[in-house]
């Protein structure tokens, strides 16, 4: 059996999933429970000053019958006063002292109010912390969360204060609101953090009432921009996962975004985190996901034959590197399987109408036949992608036998390049 | 147009395997409920929101963990199991106008897969130094002994048969499980680190004094295996067969102990035996099949799905009729059947047959088959202090299926009366539970 336990920037943890800063942490008692049916660790719901918070502060973006795929927000941080959430904290760490506790807190960018705020919290005996430098909502508008995480010099500067008076490991939490992450990533490194933590919400707008014209979530009939979280948001928090782990800050990532099941975990890892944590699939499904996602990765790193989560940290990010490295002498087609094709047609539309071509249909005995024209086909996987029916569409290695060649070697005018033929 | 009978043909099979699309398809419509009504139905307490859930993770190992550790059999009862009275009936689905979620045949889709491993998934668990002896093979031993292996104790079970599963293997329908089914499965499950030793029967070949030599502790799980007589005149004639006898024959592929083809059969009796040997009546050529039963319909203890199928498939049903006398003179031509009433309600609930002020009805047949229910073939008891019988069950208690001797448990059939293979699951299970108390020198 696989080890699930981690070390992440000196705070350890039994197993690298945790609660991420939200209503599933508001609590001790909530965070007490969580641990008791397995979570590894939990970030506190955001420490700030005094708020106070909408009512309908939530709306979900549904795929079909498949509820709150996406999920928006205009919570702030917590709405309890600090003196109840630190003497909660505190009794949470010394009762659960093998458990990851890790403060969350924001202020405005003034040095007086981080330090603070920080010495209280560090009173409560909580293993590190975490400055929300994300929040896109609200907070923004007040000078705290994505307000200073979309500034590097700011979030370096209020990395350092912590750092000064902090005793316990500090993690940044990036927003991933900005043209490129990498650059919060190094200036918080630069601030001395000692690891990062994303993505936080991405701004949106929750949908629009069609019969009142109020966008989502409606507070008496009027809105305001949103953070945008759930299984929606994985590839985005995907990539920024990867390019943080690229750009050379060299800090312990703990990735956040979209994660439901241990799947969506494994990729967090496979491209760079260490620890993940999780927010909307807990409000979705409760704390309960825990089981399989600790079990399921548990089997995983088993059949992949590794010891532990450690193991399997980072084992995708060499596969990622420029466009203009990629080979373009790879080559792949669509192939049908005829004996499972229901003849639905969906895969022939789709390339007729936004693909290349390359599926010719015709009525064959009563029903929808499809074959691909290899000739026409570029290898785009879209009828792959859209094939209601398990592996009937997959796609084939035709690459010619010729050596790799990117389009960094064309513009250098070396190698060779097969013919292409589009049909026309 | 076709032109044959309701009856002919095989019966499709109960819950035939799914693919991967259908079963991820299938799972994904699953709500995941809190305190689940479906775990809540299921005797063996298998999790069944969770094993669900872990199919749409693809964690098919964890899976099957899962359901193993709940009911070892979780692979015959996928198959046997009256889900659509228990887990899916309780399916909250229905009540928004959805088709509930297909859970046995779910559960088949994970175990087919776990099976295909030559070994059970799961770790030892425990460093138990007990030696536990287990009489009966069938689902009721099979649980206790795979859990009590799982625990780490050593374990043996005996059977009299040639080969393992109990009633699974020799009486259950075809169309729900094949007869090899069973046999692989007890195999399969005793590499968690159990012996099965077949044809060899406690009390004859082997005697109780003698496992108490050897073991700590017994555990009874001997089934029901004598039927029922009718208690009637003539019921000795030749032509009167026991339902259990006909099936287990048919389940081994040998001849059957009566002939069948172009007889006129009638079958006594109101539950799933009677219904199964009408239909296995049918299958092997016999001009008509009839059940016959006391009560009414709403009385009869066969589930609404094999009465549906019998008549689906061309057997009569004639209620309110009790057998008096089978008529000869040498061989069976006909049962006389007394008409019957119902009366005011029994300690079962259901409403009693009084018989009706009028002549006993012929009935006229070639063959009679006795489905009215299982006893014990003989009383454990005898000779070991402490071991009770009541009303032909023995006597345990509800929380640990100990009977009055602390060396001897017991469960399924034997002590339940007869009722499902998830029951004498639950039960070898409850008694393993409280054994590996009692070996660890903690009190049962
Ligand atoms: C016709 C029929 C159809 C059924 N259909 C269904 C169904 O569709 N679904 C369902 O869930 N249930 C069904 N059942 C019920 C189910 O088969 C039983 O409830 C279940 O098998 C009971 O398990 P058990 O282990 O208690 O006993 P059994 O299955 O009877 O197993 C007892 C075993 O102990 C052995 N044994 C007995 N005495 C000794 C001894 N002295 N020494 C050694 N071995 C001994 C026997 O040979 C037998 O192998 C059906 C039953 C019948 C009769
Ligand atoms: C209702 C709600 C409140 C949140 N509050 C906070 C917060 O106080 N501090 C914080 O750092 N992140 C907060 N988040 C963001 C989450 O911690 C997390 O980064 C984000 O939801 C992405 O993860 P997910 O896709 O698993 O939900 C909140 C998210 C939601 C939905």
């Amino acid at each position: 059996m696989a080890d699930l336990s981690v070390n992440f920037a000196g705070v350890y943890s039994p197993n690298p999933f945790w609660l991420a800063s939200a209503p599933p942490t508001n609590t001790g008692e909530q965070i007490m429970r969580a641990f008791d049916m397995g979570w590894g660790g939990a970030v506190w719901k955001s420490l700030s000053d005094p708020i106070i918070n909408v009512s309908s502060r939530l709306a979900g973006t549904d795929a079909g019958a498949r509820r709150m795929a996406g999920l928006s927000n205009i919570e702030l941080s917590t709405d309890r006063s600090l003196e109840v959430n630190f003497k909660e904290m505190r009794e949470v760490k010394r009762r659960y002292p093998k458990h990851a506790v890790i403060a969350s807190v924001m202020m405005p960018a003034e040095r007086p109010l981080w330090v603070d705020l920080v010495k209280r919290t560090l009173d409560t005996g909580c293993d590190a912390l975490e400055l929300n430098f994300g929040c896109p909502h609200g907070m923004p508008e007040r000078g705290m969360g994505a307000a200073i995480g979309q500034h590097p010099e700011l979030a370096e500067q209020i990395t350092s204060w912590v750092k000064e008076v902090s005793h316990v490991p500090v993690l940044v939490k990036l927003t991933p609101n900005v043209t490129d992450v990498a650059f919060v990533a190094r200036a918080a490194r630069d601030g001395g953090a000692d690891a990062l933590v994303l993505v936080n919400t991405i701004t949106s707008i929750g949908g629009v009432d069609l019969d009142t014209f109020t966008p989502r979530p409606s507070v008496s009939g009027r809105s305001s921009r949103s953070g945008y979280c759930g299984p929606a948001i994985k590839p985005i928090a995907l990539f920024q996962v990867s390019r943080v782990a690229q750009s050379g800050a060299n800090l312990p990532i703990s990735g956040i975004g979209g994660i439901e099941t241990w799947r969506d975990a494994a990729e967090f890892i496979l491209l760079g985190s260490t620890t993940v944590q999780v927010c909307t699939s807990v409000m979705h499904y409760g704390y309960r996901i825990i089981d399989d996602l600790c079990d399921g990765l548990s089997n995983y790193l088993d059949e992949k034959g590794l010891p532990n989560v450690d193991a399997l940290c980072g084992l995708a990010l060499p596969k990622i590197g420029a466009w203009e490295e990629l080979d373009l002498n790879y080559k792949v087609v669509a192939s049908i399987d005829q004996e499972t094709c229901i003849g639905c047609g969906n895969c022939y539309v789709a390339c007729r109408d936004g693909g290349h071509q390359a599926i010719i249909a015709a009525r064959h005995e009563g029903r929808t036949r499809v074959e691909v024209d290899e000739s026409r086909c570029v290898g785009c996987n879209l009828c792959s992608l859209i094939c209601p029916v398990h592996d009937c569409i997959t796609m084939e290695d035709r690459s010619p036998d010729l050596p790799p060649r990117s389009w960094r070697d064309v513009l250098a005018g070396k190698g060779k390049t097969a013919e292409v033929t589009d049909g026309t | 147009m076709s032109t044959k009978r309701p009856h002919e043909g095989p019966i499709p099979e109960l819950r035939p395997p799914m693919a991967g699309h259908e079963a991820l398809a299938e799972a994904s419509r699953c709500l995941y409920c809190h305190d689940a009504p479906c775990s809540r139905a299921c005797p063996s307490g298998v999790d069944v929101a969770e094993f669900i859930r872990k199919i749409t993770t693809g964690n098919l190992r964890g899976s099957a963990v899962r359901l193993l550790e709940a009911n070892p059999l979780a692979a015959s009862c996928a198959r046997v199991c009256p889900t659509e009275e228990l887990c899916e009936r309780a399916c909250v689905l229905p009540d928004m106008g959805l088709p509930h979620i297909a859970i046995g045949r779910l559960q088949r889709y994970v175990m087919d897969k776990a099976m295909a491993a030559p070994a059970p998934p799961l770790e030892r668990k425990g460093v138990g130094r007990g030696k536990v002896a287990v009489v009966g093979g069938g689902p009721a031993g099979l649980s206790c002994a795979s859990r009590l292996a799982w625990y780490g104790h050593s374990v043996t079970v005996f059977d009299a048969r040639e080969r393992p599963g109990g009633l699974n293997t020799y009486a259950i329908a075809d169309h729900k499980i094949p007869a090899d089914f069973p046999p692989g499965e007890a195999r399969w499950l005793s590499r968690i680190g159990f012996t099965l030793k077949q044809g060899v029967r406690i009390g004859a070949d082997l005697g109780f004094a003698e496992l108490e030599g050897a073991y700590d502790v017994i555990f009874l799980g001997m089934g029901l295996e004598r039927s029922v007589r009718m208690e009637v005149p003539g019921e000795d004639l030749e032509g009167v067969v026991d339902a259990l006898d006909l099936i287990a024959a048919h389940r081994m592929g040998g001849p059957l102990p009566v002939t069948l083809a172009n007889r006129d059969v009638l079958v006594i009796g109101g539950g799933n035996t009677a219904t199964d040997a009408a239909l296995l009546a049918l299958e092997a050529g016999a001009r008509s099949s009839t059940i016959v039963y006391r009560r009414t319909e709403a009385e009869m203890p066969a589930y609404p799905a094999e009465r549906s199928l019998v008549r689906h498939r061309g057997v009569q049903i004639r209620f309110l009729r009790s057998p008096v006398e089978v008529v000869g003179p040498d061989r069976v031509t006909g049962l006389l059947v007394q008409p019957m009433r119902l009366g005011e309600p029994d300690a079962s609930g259901r409403r009693r047959p009084v018989p009706l002020e009028v002549a006993p009805e012929l009935l006229p047949c070639h063959l009679i088959v006795r489905a009215i229910g299982q006893k014990l073939l003989e009383e454990p008891g005898a000779g070991i202090a402490g071991v009770k019988v009541h009303k032909g069950k023995i006597v345990v208690d509800a929380a640990t299926g100990r009977t009055d001797n602390p060396r001897y448990y017991a469960g399924g059939d034997c002590v339940n009366g007869g009722r499902e293979v998830v029951h004498a699951v639950a039960e070898g299970k409850r008694a393993a539970e409280a054994i590996h108390r009692q070996l660890q020198g903690k009190e049962a």
